[in-house]
C-alpha cells in the first residue's frame, strides 16, 4: 500500500528539511505508536521513551523511505525494531523486563492489547483522566446529531469520508466539514482541561 | 437532481486550514483540489499541536480508550534541533583555523597500503628474541648455532640493542625464507614443568594482516 498522498508530501518536505513537516507526522502518529510500543514494555516512562527514540531514529533513516509503502508501515517496523533491540539489550543486562507480549510469537496481532498506562497512572493522573473523558462525552452529546453522527461513524465505526457520506446522503464536503465542527466544538470546551 | 457521485466529484471548493487540517487527521486530503499540506502547514505550530492533541483524545473517548495526554513530538522536536545544532557546531569547528588537525599518526592506513610489507615480511622472516639463560659454572650449553636448525640465522647475538646481561644471552634469530622456528622455539611450555630455561618472543603477522603483533612463548629444557 502506497504512502497517501499528503504523508508522502509531508515526508519529502522534511526530507528536504522542513521539520515543520515531519512535526506533523509526529503529531498524527506519536499515540499510535505508544500503543504500539506499550505492548512490549508495561512501563509507560520506558514506552514513552521508546516511542521518542523511533521516532528520533525514523527522522534520521527518512532519506531511506522511499514511499513504495505507508509511511506508517515504514514507522511501525521501525518503532517494533526499536522496542526490540531494547528488550534485547535489557536482557542482556540482566534487567528483568516484564513484558505485554505473549509466549514469543513474532506476530503483532498476538499481542495483547496494551492496559499498562492504566495499571501505572497515579490516583490523580486517574482521576484527571476520567475528568477529562466524561466532559468529551459530555460534549459530544451536546453536538447537533448531524455533527454528532458524523464524527461517531468517523472515530468509532471507522468509515471513511465517502462511507459517511453515503450513509448520511450528504456531499463528501460536507462529511468533511461536519467532522471538523464536531471536533473544533468539542476541543473548545476541553481546553481548559489540557492547557497545564 | 444531481446524484450522489456528482455531488462528490465537485467537492467544496473552499476549505479552512484547521478543515483540512482535520481532514488529513483522517487521511481524508487525498482528492482535495488543491494540496492540503500547503493548508495546514500555514497552522502556526502550537494551535497544530493543540488541535490534533485534542483530535486524538476526542477519538480515545469515543473508542473506550486510555487517554494519553502526554506529547512525544516537543521532546522529538527538541532532540532533532539539539542534534541539529551539535552539527552545526562540529561542522563549524572543523572549519576552524584554531581547531588542531586531525593527527595523521592516528589516521587508519588502508589495509591494501599495508599489505605489499606485511607479506613480505611474513614471508621473508618470523624474528625470534630469544633470551638465552647461561647455567651457572660454565658454557657447556650447546650454542644456539648448535641448538638451531639449519635455516636458522643467528643474527644479533652482537646487537647493540641486546646486551648480555649476569646469566643471560640476547640473541636475536631470524628464520630463512623456506625455513622453520627450530624446534626448541617451538616447544610448549604446557608440556615442561616451571622452569624456564629459555624465554622467547616472537613478532608475527596477525591473523588479518592489519599489524604486527608480539607474542610470548615460554621454552623449558629438562636439564641432563
Amino acid at each position: 500500500m502506497a504512502t497517501e498522498p499528503t504523508d508522502q508530501e509531508l515526508v519529502l518536505r522534511a526530507q528536504q528539511g522542513d521539520r515543520r513537516a515531519f512535526d506533523l507526522l509526529v503529531l498524527k502518529y506519536q499515540h499510535r505508536v505508544l500503543r504500539l510500543v506499550g505492548r512490549f514494555v508495561r512501563d509507560p516512562d520506558q514506552a514513552f521513551d521508546l516511542a521518542q527514540e523511533a521516532f528520533i531514529k525514523a527522522y534520521r533513516a527518512l532519506g531511506n523511505f522511499r514511499g513504495e509503502s505507508a509511511f506508517y508501515t515504514w514507522l511501525y517496523r521501525i518503532a517494533v525494531n526499536t522496542a526490540k533491540n531494547q528488550l534485547a539489550a535489557h536482557a542482556r543486562e540482566g534487567y528483568s523486563v516484564s513484558l505485554n507480549s505473549g509466549g514469543g510469537d513474532e506476530s503483532d496481532e498476538a499481542l495483547p492489547e496494551p492496559e499498562a498506562l492504566r495499571d501505572y497512572a497515579s490516583p490523580e493522573d486517574m482521576a484527571a483522566s476520567n475528568e477529562l473523558a466524561a466532559e468529551i462525552h459530555a460534549a459530544i452529546t451536546a453536538l447537533p446529531e448531524d455533527l454528532r453522527t458524523a464524527l461517531t461513524l468517523r472515530e468509532m465505526e471507522g468509515l471513511s469520508y465517502e462511507e459517511i457520506a453515503v450513509v448520511m446522503n450528504c456531499p463528501i464536503g460536507t462529511v468533511r466539514s461536519r467532522i471538523f465542527r464536531a471536533r473544533e466544538s468539542v476541543e473548545e470546551r476541553i481546553r481548559p482541561l489540557l492547557n497545564d | 437532481m444531481t446524484t450522489q457521485h456528482q455531488q462528490n466529484a465537485h467537492p467544496v471548493p473552499s476549505m479552512s486550514a484547521e478543515e483540512a487540517l482535520s481532514a488529513w487527521w483522517d487521511d481524508e486530503c487525498a482528492h482535495q483540489p488543491m494540496p492540503c499540506v500547503d493548508r495546514f502547514l500555514a497552522i502556526a505550530t502550537g494551535d497544530a499541536r493543540q488541535s490534533l492533541r485534542s483530535y486524538s483524545l476526542i477519538g480515545a473517548a469515543l473508542r473506550r480508550e486510555p487517554l494519553d495526554t502526554r506529547d512525544i513530538s516537543l521532546l522529538v522536536s527538541a532532540r532533532l534541533a539539539q542534534d541539529s545544532a551539535e552539527a552545526d557546531g562540529l561542522a563549524q569547528a572543523t572549519r576552524s583555523p584554531h581547531v588542531l588537525a586531525f593527527p595523521q599518526s592516528r589516521v587508519r592506513r588502508s589495509i591494501n597500503a599495508w599489505r605489499g610489507g606485511i607479506a613480505a615480511s611474513f614471508v621473508a622472516a618470523l624474528v625470534g628474541i630469544g633470551v638465552w639463560m647461561m647455567p651457572p659454572g660454565g658454557t657447556d650449553a650447546p650454542s644456539l648455532q648448535a641448538m638451531s636448525g639449519a635455516n636458522v640465522l643467528q643474527t644479533a647475538s652482537n646487537s647493540p640493542s641486546l646486551t648480555a646481561t649476569n646469566g643471560l644471552m640476547p640473541v636475536a634469530v631470524q628464520v630463512l625464507p623456506g625455513g622453520a622456528l627450530p624446534a626448541w622455539a617451538q616447544a610448549s611450555g604446557r608440556r615442561a614443568p616451571m622452569n624456564p630455561y629459555l624465554m622467547t618472543h616472537f613478532e608475527s603477522a596477525s591473523p588479518d594482516l592489519s599489524e604486527v603483533m608480539p607474542s610470548l612463548r615460554m621454552i623449558n629444557f629438562h636439564p641432563e
